[in-house]
């Protein structure tokens, strides 16, 4: 029961900050707004052109695509290879193949096939449409050209010009529709989710790096000696502190998602699949918490330790840029930061239905890092109190 | 003697090379206020750790109450108030928090940990200021805090290490005359400086410590007794002084009696207690006393002489 009254000095203090009650309660729910606005999709989405073909049809269909009201932000891409993988790793959101032999195909009666790739369906169909109404325009005049041509009134280039504005039904163009690669973010990842699910590990880790600093405090406040000349053990004292930053690391995170889920409609999947990953990752970072408050020699460089921590292991694992956009062999390295699982984890759950049976290489990763990290965490801080 | 609240025996603490206590033993009773007496670094905090239960120690007995005091002992550490020489107490939280917090630790819980609060707060002059943040505090009353703290529980035992430092005069008295006043309650009292006055001021029994050890105990008048100095007492006075020396110096315990200009100049054993005895002799051989000034020997001189330097630098 002392840990516990041990734990709850450490909440009520957290929660006496008035900085730190910026970073944990304010700061993520700005984070969320603004990056689900990025992956909501209301920035311009970058659009890959492989022009196979450089014909007046092919440069047309491309400057409708340019000037009409798709607001994309569009690239030449030399390969359709290249463009596959561009749009895999997510550096492009979408890609368009115009195939070779286009202008010749469409002035000689044939159908071409233009190929549309992208990851998330929701952005993709509204391209689609984009590009199918694009394509209908110029397969409407080619319809009318073809009809001119064929009565023999005027060659095929003269009379696409004064054919414009025939409406006609015969189509010249097929618009086909591709995922590239696997599924990567499916349709029911909302616009907030992405962000969420970083911005949960982001700040869980942060938020425990501040406890770090508060622990190396209370050292130096001579308060964790004073408590061991009360009637307290020091297994007791170790449980209380551990136990205490871990429930700053769960306030963080059950607000991040009992917020998100509620204002910003993010769906976290399965309950006790989520709740567990994101107790692992509260283990984690208690257990970096208590490592660093347990050896480093002062609070400014617990504090500079911590965040660095914070930022680099965030960056490298996905919880700033979604790891999809990086390549190897980076994508490999992320896997060394705890970050990296317990994202992968939570998106298993929030995107592909994943329930625990799923999780389990995360959960046992992050885990047995909890573990071994506390493990060190306690010993360390044992030493810390006992030795004068 | 009944059996002391404080027993310690031969302790002994090194750090790497360096022997910060070598050898220490003492012991308080019930009521008795005990100093350690001696410089930065002599090994005062170290003692204490061990009494405490806060430290490992390399040697030595530590019994308090009765029961047997290690890092382990968490039972027996409850007849411990502990007061650290560095503030300990939570700079977010308020008093009335902070003692709270503390006083659950020592097992207090409910109505009587309320009410035992309320009467620390009391005692230590902060209810007014309960539930401000200590952080707001000034240095004198994180102190009285800091010392409050330590006597939430009842103990048997208060140790205080050097609980002045660094506190203004007025607020150092209030601490010194509520120290007083809980020894005087029947608690045993282990109190550590480098001041000496409070030393004099407080403590029934003075240790005089030193690179680790303890180089001499006893009352203050033991102490100065074993350097040999005496008492020196100023009569300032008029009328017939000559033979009033002479009448002085055959009292008992009086070494020296010489008539100066308007005063006479004694050199005693234990001015205090001979001083109505002389101020009486005096007026019979026909000198009207108009003042008394008395000089005793002081444990800094004892100190200078037990281990050759100042007691402060
Ligand atoms: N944790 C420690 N590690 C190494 N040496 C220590 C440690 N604690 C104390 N010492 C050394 O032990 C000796 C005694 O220190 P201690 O703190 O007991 O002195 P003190 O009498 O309380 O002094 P002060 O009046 O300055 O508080 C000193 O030489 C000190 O440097
Ligand atoms: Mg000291």
């Amino acid at each position: 029961m002392t840990a516990l009254t041990i734990a709850r000095v450490n909440l009520l203090r957290m929660l006496r900050d008035r900085t730190g009650l910026f970073f944990v309660f304010l700061l993520p729910v700005i984070l969320i707004v603004v990056l689900g606005t990025i992956y909501g999709g209301r920035v311009a989405p970058r659009l890959g052109i492989v022009a196979g073909d450089r014909g007046p049809l092919a440069m047309d269909l491309e400057a409708a695509l340019r000037s009409g009201d798709l607001r994309l932000e569009i690239l030449e891409v030399p390969t359709a290879t290249e463009l596959r993988d561009r749009v895999e790793r997510g550096v492009l959101e979408v890609g368009l193949v115009i195939p070779t032999g286009y202008d010749v195909t469409l002035r000689t009666g044939g159908t071409a096939t233009i190929t549309i790739l992208g990851q998330q369906a929701s952005l993709l169909s509204a391209l689609r449409e984009g590009v199918a109404a694009a394509v209908a325009e110029q397969s409407a005049r080619i319809r009318a050209a073809r009809l001119a041509a064929q009565r023999g009134d005027a060659t095929f280039d003269t009379a696409l010009i004064t054919a414009g504005d025939i409406q006609g039904t015969l189509p010249g163009v097929s618009v086909t529709v591709a995922t590239a690669g696997e599924r990567l973010f499916p349709e029911s990842a909302g616009a907030f989710t992405l962000g969420a699910q970083s911005q949960l590990i982001l700040f869980m880790f942060l938020t425990s790096m501040t406890a770090a600093t508060q622990l190396i405090l209370t050292r130096q406040l001579g308060v964790s000696r004073r408590m061991l000349s009360t009637p307290t053990s020091v297994a007791t004292i170790l449980a209380g502190e551990t136990l205490g930053r871990f429930a700053v690391a769960m306030v963080q995170g059950l607000f991040i998602v009992v917020l998100s889920a509620a204002v910003f409609g993010v769906d976290w999947g399965d309950t006790i699949a989520a709740g567990l990953l994101i107790v692992a990752f509260a283990l984690v970072g208690t257990g970096v918490a208590m490592v660093i408050g347990s050896f480093a020699n002062n609070a400014d460089q617990a504090g500079t330790v911590g965040v660095f921590a914070g930022m680099v292991l965030g960056a490298l694992g996905g919880a700033m840029v979604p790891i999809e956009v990086f390549g190897e062999p980076l994508r490999t390295i992320a896997y060394i930061t705890p970050h990296a699982w317990a994202i992968a984890g939570l998106r298993e759950v929030a995107m592909r239905g994943g329930g625990v049976a799923q999780v389990l290489p995360q959960l046992g990763v992050l885990t047995a890092l909890g573990v071994v990290l506390l493990a060190l965490g306690a010993w360390g801080l044992r030493r810390a109190l006992t030795r004068g | 003697m009944p059996t002391p609240v404080l027993d310690c025996r031969d302790l002994r603490k090194r750090f790497g090379s360096r022997t910060a206590v070598d050898g220490v033993s003492f012991s308080v009773a019930a009521g008795e206020t005990y100093g350690l007496l001696g410089p930065n670094g002599a090994g005062k905090t170290t003692t204490i750790s061990m009494i405490c239960g806060l430290l490992g120690r390399d040697g030595g007995e530590v019994v308090v109450d009765g029961r047997p005091i290690d890092v382990g002992s968490t039972d027996a550490k409850a007849a411990i108030g502990y007061v650290p020489q560095d503030l300990a107490i939570y700079p977010d939280l308020s008093a009335r928090e902070n003692l709270r917090f503390f006083g659950r630790l020592q097992r207090l819980s409910g109505r009587v940990l309320e009410t035992r609060v309320g009467e620390v707060l009391e005692l230590i002059a902060l209810s007014e200021r309960a539930d401000d943040r200590t952080s707001e505090f000034s240095g004198g009353m994180k102190r009285r805090l800091n010392i409050g703290i330590g006597l939430l529980h009842r103990p048997r035992l208060l140790v205080l290490d050097e609980p002045t430092v660094g506190v203004d005069p007025q607020s150092r008295n209030a601490i010194l005359s509520s120290v007083a006043d809980l020894g005087s309650e029947g608690l045993a009292i282990l109190y550590t400086t480098h001041y000496m006055e409070e030393a004099e001021r407080l403590c029934d029994r003075i240790g005089i410590i030193d690179e680790g050890r303890i180089r001499a105990e006893g009352t203050r008048r033991e102490l100065v007794g074993l350097i040999g100095e005496k008492d020196r007492v100023t009569l300032v006075a008029g009328g017939s002084l000559g033979p009033a020396a002479r009448a002085l110096a055959s009292v008992e315990r009086v070494q020296e009696a010489t008539a100066t200009d308007g005063r006479i100049e004694l050199v005693v054993e234990e001015a205090r207690s001979l001083l109505p005895r002389i101020l009486q002799e005096a007026a019979a051989a026909g000198a009207v006393v108009r003042s008394v000034e008395v000089v005793e020997p002081d444990l800094e001189a004892v100190f200078l002489h037990l281990t050759g330097k100042a007691l402060r630098d």
